[in-house]
């Protein structure tokens, strides 16, 4: 629960804890915050404060510029965040070099903004492609850094065995082809969200952890490591 | 008797006048003169103004010409304003008896620790000490939850 001090119809102070506070040239202790009505408290300015939408995920949101509403009749100031879904899929923006321009000149406007409509018609020498990466390319980046860091502890068997040593242990080399398994189908699941709802639930376990109905989130159900390799 | 002046500006003979009153019952070690160091020995008692029972949202201020004593009780939310006829030097308490949880404000010449002013014990007593440090500055302090 938080306050707010609203003067002509614009928050100047904010409360997020009870305080004594003077207004008007009347010093008031800090138990009027829980102690005095509502109706009391917006009669010398003080308005309940509520914010929507703070703190999203920040691997799945991101925030812009909150708007703030201050209602004189509910006595009320809610600020919302509004949140953007981060780009699931790969963007690619084309940028036109200067030899593009120089060469043909119909990319450039007389106003100085690019024609990326022309840009097709430009060899494609004459442009770069920027890719940024959306969430998706990310997390399977990800789970390829995860299964070769569960891999790299038993690749030196699979060195020696293929240089004629000891064979791998038969557990282990059940376990390494799990991983790849599991890595492709994960990078499979991520490829498969339709949507930020179907991504975010990648991530997502359900049930009681360490009860029976307890199902590991599907970016985390990695096979499990054997004691040859513990 | 002829009386002769007992103090510069004070009682004279004329004010006086006759034998009704003798030099040595006002100068003696029974009277007390605002001017000068008084030894009392028997108590001293200043008179309370009681404000009674004050409900929701009663907005008041004392006048220190009056008394150096004041308390109340509260049934409610209440404002005690600046005091008026504040005289550097006066000093008195005021008891506060809350019937419930309810809140002090306060006007902006009273001074507190810190700056912040005191809740008031949540059905208990309160005993608030004052002294007027200047006009328009009144320096308390409180002793909570005395029982």
């Amino acid at each position: 629960m938080a306050w707010a001090l609203v003067t002509g119809g614009n928050v100047t102070a904010l409360y997020r804890n009870p305080k004594g506070i003077t207004i008007g040239g009347i010093q008031h202790p800090r138990n009027i915050f829980t102690q005095w009505s509502a109706a009391d408290l917006k009669a010398i300015g003080i308005y309940s404060h509520d914010t929507v939408g703070q703190s999203p995920d920040s691997r799945f949101y991101t925030v812009s510029a909150p708007s703030t509403v201050v209602d004189d009749t509910a006595g009320t100031v809610v600020v919302t965040y509004p949140s953007v879904d981060k780009a699931l899929e790969d963007v690619t923006e084309k940028v036109v070099t200067q030899e593009a321009v120089d060469e043909v000149p119909a990319v450039l406007h007389a106003n100085g903004a690019v024609d990326v409509a022309a840009i097709p018609a430009v060899d494609e020498e004459f442009h770069l492609n920027i890719i940024s990466t959306g969430l998706k390319s990310q997390k399977k980046d990800q789970v390829k850094t995860q299964a070769a860091g569960a891999l790299q502890g038993s690749d030196w068997m699979v060195i020696r065995e293929a240089e004629g040593g000891t064979a791998v242990a038969s557990a282990v080399a059940t376990y390494r082809a799990a991983v790849r398994t599991k890595s492709g189908s994960i990078e499979s699941a991520i490829d498969g969200a339709a949507n930020m709802v179907a991504f975010i639930a990648l991530y997502e376990s359900t049930g009681t952890y360490g009860e029976s109905d307890y199902v590991e989130a599907a970016l985390n159900d990695w096979p499990t490591v054997p004691d040859a390799l513990k | 008797m002829a009386l002769t002046k007992i103090e510069t500006s004070g009682i004279t003979d004329a004010a006086v006048g006759g034998d009704q009153i003798s030099v040595g019952s006002l100068a003696g070690a029974n009277t007390a003169f605002t001017h000068r160091n008084s030894t009392f020995s028997v108590a001293q008692r200043g008179g309370v103004t009681d404000h009674g029972t004050l409900i929701a949202n009663t907005t008041f201020r004392q006048d220190f010409s009056t008394s150096n004593m004041f308390k109340m009780t509260l049934s409610g939310n209440i404002t005690i304003n600046n005091p008026t006829n504040q005289v550097a030097g006066q000093a008195g308490v005021i008891t506060i008896t809350n019937g419930g949880s309810h809140t002090v404000s306060w006007g902006a010449d009273w001074d507190f620790a810190a700056g912040t002013a005191p809740v008031i014990t949540v059905s208990g007593t309160d005993v608030l000490s004052y002294y007027v440090t200047s006009a328009n500055n009144v320096v308390v302090d409180a002793l909570q939850a005395v029982s």
